[in-house]
């Protein structure tokens, strides 16, 4: 069993990190990649970072978690607050690790206010938060964001106000910094809003593990991803829409914050000791290059833009005694942290949790066998009493809806400090939904997505975005009178976009009318050239067609614009398969998987590549593999049962032809 | 603010040392059961400020003032031996000092959902953003630990009636109320009021 502290850096990326590692700029991070493991670790969607956070800490996803979106509406339907943990229906790593009497210090993650009563110390991130105020003005800690409340004082002594940045604390990032005007040019008061932030985070957090005894340690970096919204437009190379004065100031602001965070690891490290496992995360990717968004046409800020950069690959880093050194860990997800974390505990992992230990990761890979499921292990784990825990969306639709019927005209309880307009409750609680949908849509679940949307579009018929999400349910489920009624409603309403150019072209190929749905394909890469999905679905159109040759070459087009696409990567592995190809699939079936571990299709694919050129212990590996991840998989099972009984494994054979003998 | 007087009757004599209270969610019957106790004799709060509808052709029985029933001091000699309406969730705030016999309205939480999206469609009001599904799972666990906070008040007793056992059998249900209440109201005039017709939103049991 080992002690672990998870560090999570918001919207890191590989694509900063490298040159900066090239150079010798980060000696602390170097460090962990040199004696460690590192690796992509692929997102979820929707890309929101509370949702993100909650999934890594708790290792399931939106729809388990409950936690969908950046505010909430309270119970009482009267106003909104930050996600909260009374939302989360289930134990995030802390309260697993307080169930087993390890100790816990949390710091700043999100969605943790008000602070669990855990074995151990949390600090939420409502806690952590700070505002201007007035100079020499502390403004007080919020209610219930620290546990226990011993450490409370500590904590608030320990909080920095953007006020107490100074002019020298920005000259690394802004080296001119005395030449701007704030009254004209607030930037580098939004960064001192950062760093105060994450330098509070830090103070506590360094404070809390020299003092406090603890096992797991949770620690949660902002600013790397706020920044990035605001200082990424100015990083270099110079984009088009950036003035040659903005760029000169803000160009070194990015990567000095990394420099920052580095600083900031090799404390944290310090602090720990070389017996502790470090693991170093973050939930998305931010674009820094030539695949920035383009300022719109229609004037749009740069800030405005810069939430559009998320990217879909975060980092993980990982050192320690348990871990291997030097080498790196392929098809990782999100949700493979929490099962890694509690094996590096020593604790059993939980077969419900949809992720995977990251075996490669380990030294020895000996783990405790999985329970059924922590949820239902008994005993105090320090989340809040079960009345204190509420469906927040349905508590404030139900009050809203009693109000609206007259039954409600006002709560007994009092006015609520932070009132809000009963249309901006109502906001939360669809910007939620609409979240929740989407979860649906990317765990191809269209028909639990549908039911959302539908309940969304009765109220606002003609939003475009849920107008778009229900398409694409349409299209995923083959309702093509339905998709049909949709994008005639769009074409009505005069909305026209790269998304709908592409399900017109879906529509028209579900129709086998190649004609029409490649001159909707040709639309959508004159609308939108840097789009990777366009010449994928032209590769999936030349597949329709058996026009393999181009079929193939759409396909490599798609991977010049994003080779990360385990999707394509497929389609391109199918193509060599049927031009038999056999050493070309392998490789991008190989690629897909080590993309994206949970694909049994791409699995499928690479036993058969395996299969045809005589390599069939791979091949009965892969197909092993598929089958796990779909048990209902007849042409896999088919495949691997013949290649048991050539393999003279008469009883693996017997037991996939009759599975109720499996154990 | 007063507890209002007009359309009340005098209250029982000799009156009953509580106050009767209907609770319910909303659409489960509570202006049935306010109907049914005046048709029985009992004197019921209500000002009448919502008039009957389609959605409730014989009544609301609600009291605009309720909230006064909230503050201190407590109304209670005004509403002692007498019946007022107070839907749930707003039923749990009932102060400390207060003795309350509670006729608490359950029906099938489908029918009250699908009830209350009626009524909105009715008034060309939008609907709950969340599925009846997920309202119905929240609702659910309202009432169960409402009703169980409920019980535990030792000034506190509960009756509980569901919808359709008031509808199917209307005289054993006010039976079932006076021996509650004690009172000596007349059942016949209570069964007599349920009209079956009124049971709209129905989802076969």
């Amino acid at each position: 069993m080992g002690k672990v502290l998870l560090i999570g850096w918001d919207g890191a990326d590989w694509e900063m990190i490298n040159p900066l590692l090239d150079g010798g700029e980060l000696p602390h991070l170097s460090k962990v990649v040199q004696s460690g493991v590192i690796g992509n670790l692929a997102t979820l969607s929707p890309c929101l970072s509370p949702i993100l956070w909650t999934s890594i800490a708790t290792g399931r996803t939106a729809d388990q978690h409950g936690i969908l979106g950046f505010i909430e509406p309270t119970e009482d339907g009267l106003g909104v607050r930050p996600a909260s943990s009374v939302s989360r229906r289930c134990k995030a790593l802390w309260n697993i690790a307080s169930q087993r009497d390890l100790k816990s210090v949390v710091v700043g993650w999100y969605a943790t206010q008000p602070a669990e009563p855990i074995n151990g110390v949390c600090v939420s991130d409502v806690a952590v938060q700070l505002d201007w105020g007035s100079v020499g003005q502390r403004l007080p800690m919020a209610e219930e964001g620290v546990w226990p409340s011993r450490v409370s004082e500590m904590a608030d002594w320990l909080r920095i106000h953007p006020f107490e940045i100074e002019t020298s604390d920005l000259l690394g990032l802004i080296p001119s910094v005395a030449e701007i005007d704030l009254k004209l040019d607030p930037k580098p008061l939004r960064l001192a809003e950062v760093l105060a932030r994450d330098y509070t985070v830090h103070a506590v957090a360094t404070a809390l593990l020299e003092t406090e005894p603890w096992d797991f340690a949770a620690v949660y970096y902002p600013g790397l991803d706020t920044a990035g919204h605001f200082f990424m437009p100015y990083h270099p190379p110079q984009m088009a829409h950036i003035e040659d004065r903005d760029y000169t100031l803000y160009k070194d602001v990015m990567c000095g914050l990394y420099r920052a965070y580095d600083q900031m690891l090799g404390r944290m490290m310090e602090i720990a000791g070389p017996d502790v496992h470090i693991v170093v995360v973050s939930d998305h990717g931010f674009h820094s290059g030539n695949r920035r968004p383009l300022i719109s046409s229609h004037g749009a800020t740069p800030h405005a833009e810069a939430a559009q950069w998320h990217r879909g690959w975060g980092i993980v880093a990982m050192q320690g005694p348990m871990i291997v050194a030097d080498d790196r860990v392929h098809g990782a997800t999100l949700l493979d942290i929490a099962p890694t974390i509690l094996a590096l505990l020593g604790l059993p992992g939980d077969k419900t949790m949809p992720g995977k230990i990251l075996t490669q990761a380990f030294r020895v890979p000996d783990f405790l066998e999985p329970l059924s499921d922590w949820e239902s292990e008994p005993g105090a784990c320090g989340m809040h009493a079960e009345d204190k825990r509420s469906d927040t969306l349905a508590a404030a639709s139900a009050i809203l809806q009693l109000q609206n019927l007259g039954y409600l005209s006002a709560l007994p309880n009092g006015s609520h400090p932070e009132e809000t307009s009963p249309a901006l409750v109502r906001q939360a609680i669809r910007e939620s939904q609409i979240n929740l949908a989407s979860v649906y849509v990317h765990q191809s679940q269209p028909a639990k997505a549908i039911t959302i949307l539908e309940i969304l579009l009765a109220e606002t018929p003609d939003d475009e975005r849920i107008l778009i999400a229900v398409a694409k349910c349409y299209h995923q489920l083959q309702n093509q009178c339905g998709l049909q009624t949709i994008i005639q409603h769009l074409d009505q309403l005069g909305i026209l976009n790269s998304d709908i150019l592409l399900l017109k072209a879906g529509q028209y190929h579900a129709d086998r009318d190649a004609v029409r749905s490649r001159h909707y394909l040709q639309a959508a890469l004159a609308m939108a050239p840097g789009q990777p999905e366009v010449p994928l679905r032209f590769g999936e159109l030349f597949v329709a067609q058996q026009d393999w040759e181009n079929a193939e070459t759409a396909f490599r087009e798609s991977l010049k614009l994003d080779a990360m696409s385990a999707r394509c990567q497929h389609h391109l592995a199918i193509v060599c398969l049927t031009r038999e190809d056999y050493p070309s699939a392998i490789e991008s079936a190989r690629t897909a998987v080590g993309l994206k571990f949970f694909f049994p299709t791409a699995h499928y694919h690479l036993g058969l590549a395996y299969h045809r050129i005589g390599q069939n212990p791979n091949a009965i590996k892969s197909l092993k593999v598929a089958l796990k991840q779909q048990p209902e998989f007849p042409a896999a099972r088919e495949l691997l049962i013949a290649l048991y009984q050539k393999a003279g494994q008469w009883m693996a054979a017997m037991q996939l032809q009759t599975p109720t003998l499996e154990a | 603010m007063g507890i209002p007087m007009p359309h009340d009757l005098p209250a029982c004599r000799p009156a009953l040392p509580f106050v009767t209270i209907v609770s319910g969610l909303p659409r489960s019957g509570t202006s049935l059961m306010m109907q049914m106790l005046r048709a029985g004799g009992m004197s019921v709060v209500c000002d009448e400020q919502r008039q009957a509808d389609l959605n409730n052709p014989q009544g609301y029985f609600e009291s605009a003032c309720l909230p006064g029933f909230f503050a201190e001091p407590v109304p209670f000699k005004s509403l002692q031996g007498r019946a007022v309406k107070v839907v749930f969730p707003l039923v749990l705030q009932i102060p400390e000092n207060c003795p309350v016999r509670i006729l608490f309205m359950q029906r099938d939480l489908a029918e009250i959902l699908l009830s209350q999206r009626n009524m909105l469609h009715r008034l060309g009001l939008p609907g709950a953003l969340v599925s009846d599904t997920q309202m119905a799972a929240y609702w659910a666990r309202e009432l169960k630990t409402g009703l169980r906070k409920l019980d535990e008040r030792s000034h506190i007793s509960v009756l509980e009636l569901t919808f359709r056992e008031v509808l199917n059998e209307p005289r054993r249900a006010a039976e079932m109320v006076c021996q509650f209440l004690t009172a000596e109201l007349d059942q016949g005039q209570m069964a007599s009021m349920v009209d079956a017709r009124l049971y709209r939103s129905q989802i076969s049991a």
